[in-house]
């Protein structure tokens, strides 16, 4: 068996690609709320209660960091307890994550390197559309969004005493979480742009699943695009709610928002335009998300000439 | 690994646990009465369900459900209501196959997290922390039970999400039943390790031949539990057990 991480910093069409996934080989669009729920996240907390033999929450998010690496190598040897579904085809388990691809005190890859995974999709999106829609998703205004994607401390579930359903995941800047996913050297990386999936859906699909050791017939991939497709997704959260959008307090907003790229030049002004593309100009600029506002590369400050001593 | 502790099952009847060089008593102390516990028990071919309970009537109603789902919350808010406490995260069932089972307390307290003691205004009952730096607190329910109880329901927990509203309601079938309880056998590596799986099936029909097993969905929301005490205490009255402690 297989395992794929999917790995995405938050609000760059992690849950869309499931559902492509999911409707593979369905015969009919799949309920929004029949995905698969438990173990399709790494961090989720049953696969560490399990794998564990004890309660995870009495670790710090610290010493649960130690553990992690083991555990993920444990869960891709042995997919644990059957009533633990993944997302996946035969013989895949494509597992998301929101963590950024770092190392714990003792210097491990947090996922396990080779160990955790055999390869990793790694979803990006425009960091200018990415904002509007993780201020709708925190529920906090765009700038907080957009300060939140400047943070390299940035994480979920990082609290101390209450329990939450995951451990906790350093997201850290969108620059860094994403250039930490391309960078690394551990595991095969499959990229995708979410622009490019909405343009080819079908064609992207396809070579993410080919990169998985999946080849699925033209028409499985044409028909779970068909029943992925966003309106399709849209249209039954407005009917019935999606179970993954859990806070009742949503006010009317959408999980399944806009799904368009570029939406952005309406969404932003001026000055959040220019504050994203100065501080992730040079990770943009090698994605292909040419910035709008002119500008330099960040670069680093130059270093202060040694003072005189004063006589 | 030796740097970061473990506890492992050992020839039987024991368990080694092997602290990290240096660690305080108190911070050994959780893990000893709870992973190593856990251990003894599925050597000793105990029945244990990862569940807390309380006492309804003089008999032994069961909570049970994944991490962080809200078990303990919820036998810390009936024993504040009177219900006597009888266990918290793990719940050893006696059984002999032609009885109804029984749960005894174990003497051992709630485990609840700051936010929990908080939100159920608790405080006044936190005890000592189970670890230093966890924010997690021993509290010490309002009435705890001496005596074995029989065995009257098991509640599984689980999440209201938009398809699927609050509410109790029993499973499909006895196999779903049977099923549901074996999901929260604590530590099912545990189970696996022991080759103690064909216990269980036969543990898991026991029990749902003899209790009433029921699904409650819940929403994880402090503010909700009065109406899941609400729920549940229509739902003893409705099964003939005593809504009153």
């Amino acid at each position: 068996m297989k395992t794929v991480w999917l790995a995405s910093y938050p609000k760059s069409g992690n849950t869309w690609f499931r559902f492509l996934v999911a409707n593979l080989g369905a015969d009919e669009p799949i309920d929004i709320n029949d995905l698969a729920h438990r173990n399709t996240i790494a961090s989720g907390r049953a696969i560490f209660d399990y794998f564990l033999a004890f309660d995870s929450s009495l670790l710090t998010h610290d010493e649960l960091d130690l553990l992690r690496p083991a555990v993920h190598a444990a869960a891709a040897a042995d997919s644990g307890p059957a009533d633990i579904e993944a997302d996946g085809v035969p013989g895949m388990s494509l597992i998301k994550t929101h963590d950024a691809y770092t190392a714990n005190a003792a210097g491990e890859p947090i996922l396990g390197g080779a160990r955790g995974a055999d390869g990793a999709i790694v979803l990006v999106r425009d960091p200018r559309d990415v904002a509007p829609s993780l201020a709708n998703h925190n529920r906090s205004t765009i700038d907080e969004a957009i300060a939140s994607m400047a943070n390299p401390n940035a994480a979920y579930c990082f609290a101390q005493g209450r329990e939450y359903p995951q451990v906790r995941q350093l997201l850290s800047t969108w620059s860094r979480h994403v250039a930490s996913w391309l960078d690394q050297r551990d595991i095969p990386v499959h990229l995708i742009r979410y622009e490019d999936l909405l343009a080819s859906p079908a064609e992207v699909f396809a070579a993410a699943m080919a990169f998985c050791g999946h080849e699925a017939p033209a028409e499985a991939i044409g028909r779970a695009v068909r029943f992925s497709h966003f309106d399709r997704l849209q249209s039954q959260e407005r009917e019935k709610g999606f179970r993954e959008w859990l806070d009742e307090d949503a006010g009317g907003r959408l999980f399944f928002r806009q799904g368009k790229a570029g939406a952005w030049t309406g969404e932003l002004s001026e000055a959040q335009v220019a504050r994203i593309e100065s501080e992730h100009r040079a990770v943009m600029t090698r994605l292909g998300y040419g910035p709008v506002t002119p500008g330099r590369l960040a670069a680093p400050r130059p270093a202060a000439a040694p003072r005189r001593r004063r006589r | 690994m030796a740097d970061r502790g473990r506890a492992f099952p050992a020839a039987h009847p024991e368990a080694h646990a092997l602290p990290p060089d240096g660690t305080p008593a108190e911070e050994i102390v959780a893990f000893l009465i709870g992973p190593a516990i856990g251990i003894l028990l599925h050597q000793r071919k105990r029945i244990v369900l990862h569940a807390s309970a309380v006492g309804v009537g003089g008999k032994a109603v069961v909570f049970c459900g994944p991490s962080g789902i809200g078990k303990s919350t919820l036998a810390a808010a009936l024993a504040q209501r009177g219900y006597p406490f009888l266990t918290d995260d793990l719940c050893t069932f006696t059984d002999d196959g032609a009885t109804v089972p029984t749960i005894a307390p174990d003497g051992r307290d709630i485990k609840l997290w700051t936010q929990a003691i908080e939100r159920l205004d608790l405080g006044g009952s936190r005890g000592a922390p189970v670890r230093s730096k966890l924010g997690k607190f021993h509290v010490t329910p309002g009435a705890a039970h001496a005596g074995p109880l029989a065995l009257a329901a098991v509640y599984a927990l689980r999440r209201a999400h938009p398809g699927l509203s609050p509410g109790i309601e029993p499973p499909r079938s006895i196999v779903t039943a049977a099923a549901m309880l074996r999901r929260n056998v604590y530590r099912p590596l545990l189970v696996r390790h022991f080759g103690h799986k064909a216990d269980y099936f036969a543990a898991a029909s026991g029990i749902v031949r003899h209790a009433g097993v029921f699904l409650l969905t819940v929403k994880q929301d402090f503010g909700a539990i009065p109406d899941i005490v609400t729920a549940l205490e229509r739902h003893w009255a409705d099964i003939g057990l005593a809504s009153r402690p």
